[in-house]
């Protein structure tokens, strides 16, 4: 169980879509987490026995990062994970249930699509001026325009819980 | 442009109908600094801060300590942990919660997350203390409380958190945070006697053991205190960056997980794919904060708030405790983390001027925090409890955990008397 399970109390998503989506992420993420360890690993153990750090390992960690929060933020806002304050919620009317999870949702949604919107500009104004890293050359919009397909996804995947919540059978 | 006080009002709105405190975050920032410097220029800057902020080397120990928290969880770690402690305490009354207190301490100087301890340490500590008939409020309150110390024992992610957001260097929080960690071990220590005491149940002590079978018994410590003296031995040393530790950290505790047999291959992907969602949930909270903070600087919030605390008097001392009263209020309704996302980006340039050390804020943040992990209607920890064990109300958790709380209002009355209680160690680097 994660932090992000512990700190939330919605039910998760079950179709076979999601259960599609959930193993591509936990494939992708955890290759990219466990890369990221190793080279961190590699890169002290280089430096610091061998004399030989590896080049550019700082600015590859960067981009494994920001990678790696964009892929599991579908995962996320599939399973329910992000955090709440659920002081009112829980003593809310039960008929007013289904509304909320609708209206949070929507406007959850939204706002992702916002930041894909945003991300997906930046990604063309990094790119505009052929942003690079330092040291490996790598280019970065590529990058960006990742993130925002990824939390277009979100964006997908929140909309269509929210439109869910309408019609699912509440516990 | 909209007065602060509505964007405010909207935020807690949102909030309170149940939306992601990560979008309600962002959206207020994006509306009220559109209110300020129009749509455009707020758009733009809405690119940069989701994604230059998560291109961060920095932020790379935020995942990387996540993960060997959740290998340790896996490493049996724990175990050997409470046995240690055991065989150290056992004779004494109550000796069962005072490991469990100790073992707690333990764990979490190698693992950054207090709902995680406790969860862990649940587990372990509870079955036999019920075995022994303890008293399921002292049961459960001494784990509940001592897990708190998760997030204030260094390695810490909440301590990472702070550190992003008022620019304060990571390593030298962590390091403040390791006094005021014993102290609380101490404190929650005195509160286990004082509830013992309290107890009509007389508690068994077991027979004490030898000097020589303590110390063997040490052993089980090997792992957690080998870790701990790498990882953070490396940063106060400064031949390790808080990145490259976190990164050693993980692998270590990944190390041990797969030697101590428990560690298979679906229990790998489930730690790297909740690691990866609790990075990913942390991280938006923290880009939502980021946003609402370019709304706090432009709004004139900062000040207005300063002249509203200066009523409560004049001098540094009253703005603190004027904060410590406003935390502890805000603790009570509010999970640690949006806690202190959406209260430092507003209190730290206030504390800041007033002449208060940064790293001693953090400190004295992070304490307030543990202390909202306990303490009713919304204390996380107390919820894991009662989710671990049924059958004990929150109502028993809660009270049970009333002299752990009187103990962490003392540790906060020391760190105020007393800041070189923090900043000792960072000094010493």
């Amino acid at each position: 169980m994660s932090e992000a399970d512990l700190l939330s109390e919605r039910t998760s998503a079950a179709s076979p879509l999601a259960r599609g989506l959930r193993i591509v992420l936990s494939i992708t993420a955890g290759a990219l987490l466990m890369a990221l360890m190793g080279l961190t690993v590699i890169d002290v153990i280089g430096r610091y026995v061998l004399n030989a750090p590896v080049k550019g390992a700082a600015e590859l960690s960067e981009l494994l990062l920001v990678s790696l929060v964009y892929l599991g933020l579908p995962a996320v806002c599939l399973d329910g994970g992000h955090v709440t304050v659920d002081l009112l919620t829980k003593s809310l009317p039960r008929w007013s249930e289904r509304a909320r999870l609708f209206v949070t949702g929507i406007v959850s949604s939204g706002v992702l699509g916002i930041i894909a919107w945003r991300l997906y500009a930046y990604g063309a104004q990094v790119g505009g001026y052929n942003l690079v890293t330092n040291s490996l050359r790598l280019p970065v919009a590529p990058v960006v325009w990742f993130c925002a397909v990824l939390a277009g996804i979100s964006a997908l995947v929140t909309l269509a819980l929210a439109l869910a919540a309408l019609f699912k059978r509440l516990r | 442009m909209i007065e602060w006080p509505i964007g405010i009002a909207v935020l807690i709105a949102l909030l309170l109908v149940g939306m992601p405190i990560a979008f309600s975050l962002t959206l207020i920032g994006i509306i009220g600094t559109a209110s300020i410097i129009g749509l455009k220029p707020s758009f733009a800057l809405l690119g940069a801060t989701f994604f230059d902020n998560g291109r961060s080397y920095t932020l790379t120990v935020m995942p990387l300590f996540l993960l060997m928290g959740n290998f340790v969880v896996q490493s049996g770690i724990a175990r050997e942990l409470y046995d240690s402690a055991h065989a150290w305490l056992r004779h004494r009354k109550g000796g069962l919660a005072l490991a469990t207190v100790a073992a707690c301490g333990g764990f979490s100087s190698v693992c950054g997350s207090s709902l995680a301890t406790a969860a862990t340490m649940s587990k372990i500590a509870l079955p036999s203390m019920r075995r022994f008939g303890y008293p399921d409020s002292l049961a459960t309150a001494s784990i509940a409380a001592g897990g708190t110390l998760g997030i204030l024992i260094p390695p810490s992610v909440i301590l990472v958190f702070y550190g992003i957001m008022t620019q304060q260097n990571i390593g030298k929080l962590f390091m403040a945070g390791i006094l005021p960690g014993l102290i609380g071990i101490l404190g929650y220590s005195v509160a286990v006697m004082i509830s013992v005491r309290l107890s009509k149940q007389d508690l068994p002590a077991e027979p004490k053991l030898s000097l020589k079978e303590r110390f063997l018994a040490l052993k089980g410590t090997a792992g957690a205190l080998l870790l701990f003296i790498f990882v953070m031995g490396g940063i106060y040393l400064g031949i390790f960056t808080p990145t490259e530790s976190a990164g050693m950290g993980a692998f270590g505790a990944f190390l041990l997980a797969v030697f101590s047999g428990r560690l298979k291959l679906s229990d790998l992907g489930d730690i790297l794919y909740s690691t990866a969602k609790t990075t990913a949930m942390m991280f938006f909270i923290l880009f939502g904060a980021l946003t609402f903070t370019n709304y706090v600087n432009l709004s004139g919030m900062t000040s207005d708030i300063q002249s509203a605390l200066s009523m409560f008097g004049d001098g540094p001392y009253a703005t603190i405790i004027a904060i410590l009263i406003i935390y502890l209020l805000l603790g009570c309704v509010l999970e640690g983390l949006s806690m202190i996302t959406l209260t430092v980006p507003i209190f730290y340039p206030i504390v800041a001027a007033q002449g208060f050390d940064l790293i001693w804020f953090g400190i004295f943040v992070v304490v307030i925090t543990e202390v909202s992990y306990i303490t009713p209607p919304v204390g996380m920890n107390a919820f894991v409890l009662n989710t671990v064990v049924r059958d004990v109300s929150l109502r028993t958790i809660f009270s049970g955990l009333l002299p752990f709380v009187a103990m962490d209002i003392v540790r906060i009355a020391l760190l105020i008397a007393f800041p070189a209680i923090a900043l000792t160690i960072p000094s010493m680097m």
